[in-house]
């Protein structure tokens, strides 16, 4: 193993064995310390003041598994960020930066990766469908090309895992995105408020996969236009703990998959403000997001489900809900059910409108769970829900509503362990509120 | 097909923020549901104009992409 040194302002030999012979290269050092860190395990150094500007399009293909770290080497190479201050990329015109490596695995802390200009470049971390894994730390990803086209992909192949940790993201026009074609993940970080603010932060990639995108404690306070747009495949998201941008909308219209394998978004603990525990769920159907206005009394948490469909909703085709549980260590007979609210309607719910999935381990010396519903069967006359414990029992309700229960037949369980519902609604654009707790 | 016409339906939350949904309808009725929350002083209008504008725009994309596939 070796380690390698960039730094623009070396006077020595170019070679990369140390501070005062480091690759210097104003066009290409950091391409030179990645040609001569070929053994797994080579580190390269970069000086928090390097600065090259590319003169070409760049992919630079990582050889081995390679550490980069920016570090001060006036302070004993402590750790170390170019900030906006140095970059590796271009800051006037437009050059591609590619960062990827077949089957390697790079971390990158501190380093700054820049573009610019007005025509569209790519930016794009992995490439190749044996792609790399990149732990990026730290680093300023700057997309700052002033073309709608250019986005920034954070995942730029089907085979590459991409985390980030504490980046800032920054771009150059209101139309650019993130486009991502592998997992990835992103741990604290931002989008910057410098720059050009995106309408839409996520959107499609043609030829994308089904991929998974996780945000956690993100801060996302800048964007607040759209988190999720129009997706074509059915990509799931997850945002925990991330700060939101005031009035942004968590997923857009679906209109190029508006169906069941829609893209999905999960939202657990994420406001603009100091509203804490929210949570959502959002596919093309419908949407579930937690409400304080329409609640149970006596719910644990003050806090109900709001369940809003869309007009893509079918009896065949329903919008269902994330799963609730409930752990249960009896096997004494149970008859699992929600409390349901409709608002400003009077009239029930037909089991071919809205009805409970239930997952109950009913089979002794096994972990396997059996579903049960109360769904209206093939050819069977629709039959009204069964009222719930009446409106006195909910606040927040207004004028005419209905309190209804969804409840399975009667279920013995055989083994300890969890006892899971969900809603099912075949009902297209309608509304009505869930308190999110199994009672038995 | 533009969207020709909006309800809006507003929750006020514990916080005095509100939840929204706004389900839009183009020419032919066909209904496209979206929903954000807001804070207790936000322009609420400004948001539904820039939501029906982007509607727009994402309709007119994919009747273009629509077009050219057939």
């Amino acid at each position: 193993m070796a380690t390698y040194y960039v730094w623009s302002g070396a006077t020595g030999t170019n070679t990369g064995a140390s501070w005062v012979n480091a690759f210097n290269s104003t066009a290409g050092a950091f391409s030179a310390a990645i040609a001569a860190a070929t053994i797994d395990g080579d580190v390269i150094l970069v000086h928090k003041t390097h600065t090259e500007e590319l003169a070409i399009d760049t992919t630079y293909n990582f050889l081995a598994n390679v550490s980069v770290f920016c570090v001060d080497k006036d302070n004993g190479n402590t750790a170390a960020t170019m900030g906006t201050s140095a970059w590796i990329g271009n800051s006037t015109i437009n050059r591609a930066v590619i960062l990827t490596g077949t089957d390697k695995k790079i971390s990158i802390y501190g380093i700054t990766f820049r573009t610019a200009g007005a025509s569209s470049d790519l930016f794009q971390i992995g490439s190749g469908s044996t792609g790399p894994t990149f732990l990026i730390d730290t680093c300023y990803l700057w997309q700052g090309i002033a073309n709608t086209g250019a986005n920034l992909s954070i995942s730029g192949s089907d085979g590459i895992y991409a985390e980030y940790h504490n980046c800032t993201f920054r771009f150059g026009s209101t139309g650019s995105n993130f486009t991502f074609l592998g997992n990835v993940l992103i741990i604290g970080g931002s989008i910057s408020s410098e720059g050009v603010i995106p309408n839409i932060l996520f959107e499609t990639t043609v030829g994308i996969g089904t991929p998974n995108v996780t945000c956690i404690g993100m801060d996302l306070s800048a964007i607040t236009g759209t988190l999720v747009g129009d997706m074509a495949n059915n990509v799931t998201f997850v945002f925990d703990r991330c700060k939101f941008g005031t009035g942004v909308t968590v997923f857009g219209v679906q209109t190029s998959n508006p169906s069941r394998n829609s893209a999905k978004v999960f939202l657990t603990d994420c406001s603009s403000g100091d509203l804490q525990g929210v949570f959502g769920y959002y596919d093309a159907l419908g949407q579930v997001v937690s409400d304080t206005s329409v609640i149970y009394g006596g719910t644990i948490a003050g806090v109900s489900w709001r369940i809003d469909t869309s007009a893509n909703v079918s009896k065949g085709s329903p919008f269902t809900t994330p799963w609730i549980d409930l752990y249960h260590s009896s096997t004494a007979e149970i008859t699992p059910n929600l409390e349901i609210l409709r608002n400003n309607s009077t009239t029930a719910f037909n089991n071919d409108q809205v009805w409970t999935e239930a997952l109950v381990k009913t089979t002794s010396g096994t972990n396997i769970a059996t579903i049960y519903t109360n769904e209206c069967s093939v050819n069977a006359t629709p039959a009204a829900q069964a009222n719930g414990t009446g409106l006195s029992s909910w606040t927040g309700v207004g004028g005419t509503a209905w309190s209804g229960k969804l409840s399975t037949q009667n279920i013995t369980p055989a083994e300890n362990g969890y006892v899971s519902m969900r809603v099912c609604v075949g009902l297209a654009s309608t509304t009505f509120y869930v308190d999110p707790q199994i009672r038995t | 097909m533009p969207i020709v016409s909006h309800t809006l339906e507003t929750n006020v939350q514990a916080d005095g923020g509100t939840s929204n949904i706004l389900r839009m309808y183009d020419q032919d009725s066909h209904e496209y549901m979206q929903s954000f929350f807001a804070p207790s002083n936000f322009n609420t209008q400004l948001k539904i104009d820039l939501m029906l504008a982007s509607m727009n725009e994402q309709l007119a994309a994919s009747e273009f992409e629509h077009l050219l596939r057939t």
